[in-house]
């Protein structure tokens, strides 16, 4: 069954009142919103793909500049978001969970950064697997630093949601994350302009 | 190591560069043997394509020898002699295993981009922008292989470079849209633009049974090689008058089948740029589908038009009601170049066909950079470029 055709989701889902703002692109990021909805198809069966999550240690295989993710408590981890040679940790606390199916967290208040989220597993039609929604709030107080981390990562936390659940269904099919960072050009410092033998 | 970088419009420069390094753990890094420069290498050229940068490495046709693998890559072996598809496709999400290669969900990093532009996001490609992956081509003497045991299709040993090279993009370019056509026998398909991909569908239509097959361009020496594969031929000056040649010569029905294999060149030189400048440029847009409106004004009622022209924004003055009101098909659509790749390979290893008929150019990477202004400037003596690299 899919997961809109499920009472309890779907109240979940517009309860969180979906915000979604009709601003223009700009330079193919999102650069207007804190809070996300994405979702994504993901050919592995939902158990899969929950087990898999559900484990935060997993995380940083997959989610763009997280350093590490460390489990403190069977509700609690805490998160290492390190951006060249910036670094910002916050702690998190899983707010509801049903097993196979749905996980929700939110930043302790006393964390300098305030994010919550939920993230559902849902069986998808047919043979396609999974299918695994995100709604996403991503807010720093004061803004200097989220500033600062959109900056120096080049990206707001909404296309980073976006991105971050693309990887994830990269991870989870191909063991891979499709990457062109590192690789060769005539941009590396050691290219010089025309070839010399 | 050489390699072809584009360094702006109508620049490309030879540069000495780093040698590409396994990144990822399904990668692997083949020596390039040979590459050819391709006619959507010259969009590249023009300054048409958004989202390349200076310093990015050219090229998507690419074959050579694989030097070293990833612990994640299964079949491919090294030492092994591959040709590589110019689309990049993981092989493992549901489009893949579909067979729809160019769809594939996982393989550009910046899949944002064309997911916002475009509503969804196909597979990336070597050398061909940033919105298309920013992956770094096979104009180079190494080249890093993503999804390696997908990305490739082994060779046989003893058959030269040239007659497999072209399986990793014209030749199942040009098959694929002739395979679009859905020819039947006594059919005649008309094919617009006889460039490489255009004699490859000439070649195609006939393999796969056409009766007739009608070759437009402008250029006598593309419609020459056209002529030589079994084609019938119109040098195109006049709109008017083609299609009246065309349903002349196909006694008042039209031909069964049309293919566009010229293309749309997108403008602008920054995505978020296109679409306005696409629309605020109508006149140039119009121009520029032509042959598409050519193709669906010449069609029979109930006919194919097939596209492997490239067409990346929107097209101006699309004939949408003379389309609806002759209930053509329409297919179109990125090459799923690995689908094909094996099954050609049979054809050439069966003599069927040798696709390195179009080859006019054999040159040096060293040279590699005046090769493009060749192939843009002399269209009429330059068809296909190929690249030498060691």
């Amino acid at each position: 069954m899919n997961y809109i055709n499920k009472p309890e989701n779907r109240s979940e889902i517009f309860e969180q009142k979906i915000k979604r703002s009709n601003r223009p692109l700009k330079n193919g990021r999102y650069h207007d919103d804190d809070t996300s909805y994405f979702s994504v198809t993901v050919g592995v069966p939902p158990e899969v793909a929950y087990t898999f999550f559900r484990d935060f240690t997993n995380l940083p295989l997959f989610m763009k500049d997280i350093k590490s993710i460390e489990v403190t408590s069977e509700k609690r981890s805490h998160w290492t978001v390190e951006v060249r040679d910036f670094t910002a940790e916050w702690a998190a606390e899983i707010v509801s969970e049903r097993p196979g199916e749905m996980i929700s967290w939110k930043s302790l208040e006393s964390s300098q950064v305030q994010t919550s989220g939920t993230i559902w597993f849902s069986p998808a039609p047919e043979n396609l697997g999974t299918v695994i929604s995100l709604m996403f709030d991503f807010k720093i107080p004061g803004g200097k630093i989220t500033e600062m981390i959109t900056k120096i990562s080049g990206e707001d936390s909404k296309s980073l949601a976006f991105i971050n659940l693309r990887r994830l269904k990269c991870y989870l099919e191909t063991g891979e994350i499709a990457t062109i960072e590192g690789q060769t050009s005539g941009r590396d410092e050691d290219a010089e302009n025309s070839y010399k033998h | 190591m050489k390699a072809l970088t584009w360094q702006g419009k109508k620049k490309v420069g030879l540069m000495n560069v780093p040698y590409p390094r396994i990144l990822s753990s399904g990668d692997a890094i083949v020596k390039v043997t040979s590459a050819a420069i391709c006619g959507s290498d010259l969009h590249l050229y023009d300054g048409y394509v958004p989202t390349m940068e200076a310093g990015d490495i050219l090229g998507h046709e690419t074959m050579g020898e694989v030097v070293e693998i990833g612990p994640l890559v299964k079949k491919l072996k090294v030492g092994d002699r591959i040709v590589i598809p110019f689309d990049i496709s993981c092989g493992k999400c549901h489009h893949c295993k579909e067979d729809e290669f160019s769809a594939c969900d996982n393989s550009n990093p910046n899949a944002i981009i064309p997911d916002k532009l475009y509503g969804q996001a196909g597979a990336a490609a070597f050398g061909f922008s940033h919105m298309m992956g920013g992956y770094a081509g096979g104009q180079a003497e190494y080249i890093r292989v993503p999804f390696a045991d997908t990305n490739s299709l082994v060779i046989p040993k003893g058959i030269d470079d040239e007659k497999v090279l072209f399986l990793s993009d014209i030749f199942p370019t040009g098959y694929m849209a002739a395979e679009n056509c859905n020819i039947k026998r006594g059919d005649t398909v008309a094919v617009w633009g006889a460039g490489p991909v255009g004699q490859m569908c000439i070649k195609s239509a006939f393999l796969l049974g056409a009766e007739r097959v009608i070759a437009i361009d402008h250029f006598e020496s593309r419609l020459n090689m056209a002529a030589l594969s079994g084609a019938e031929t119109i040098n195109y000056e006049n709109a008017d008058a083609l299609i009246d040649e065309l349903k002349a010569r196909t006694g008042g029905r039209g031909p069964d089948s049309c293919i566009d294999a010229v293309g749309l060149e997108a403008h602008g030189t920054s995505f978020t740029a296109t679409l306005d400048r696409v629309e605020a440029a109508v006149g140039l847009v119009s121009d520029r589908c032509e042959a598409l409106r050519l193709a669906i004004m010449a069609c029979k009622k109930g006919g194919t038009v097939s596209v492997p022209g490239l067409y990346a924004g929107y097209a101006d003055h699309f004939p949408f009601g003379i389309a609806f009101g002759k209930g053509l098909t329409f297919k179109m659509g990125q090459t799923h170049t690995q689908k094909y790749m094996k099954p050609l390979l049979n054809l050439i290893l069966a003599d069927k066909i040798d696709p390195s008929f179009v080859i006019t150019h054999r040159i040096m990477i060293d040279q590699g950079a005046e090769a493009y202004k060749t192939f843009n400037d002399q269209k009429n003596e330059c068809i296909k470029v190929v690249l030498k690299m060691h």
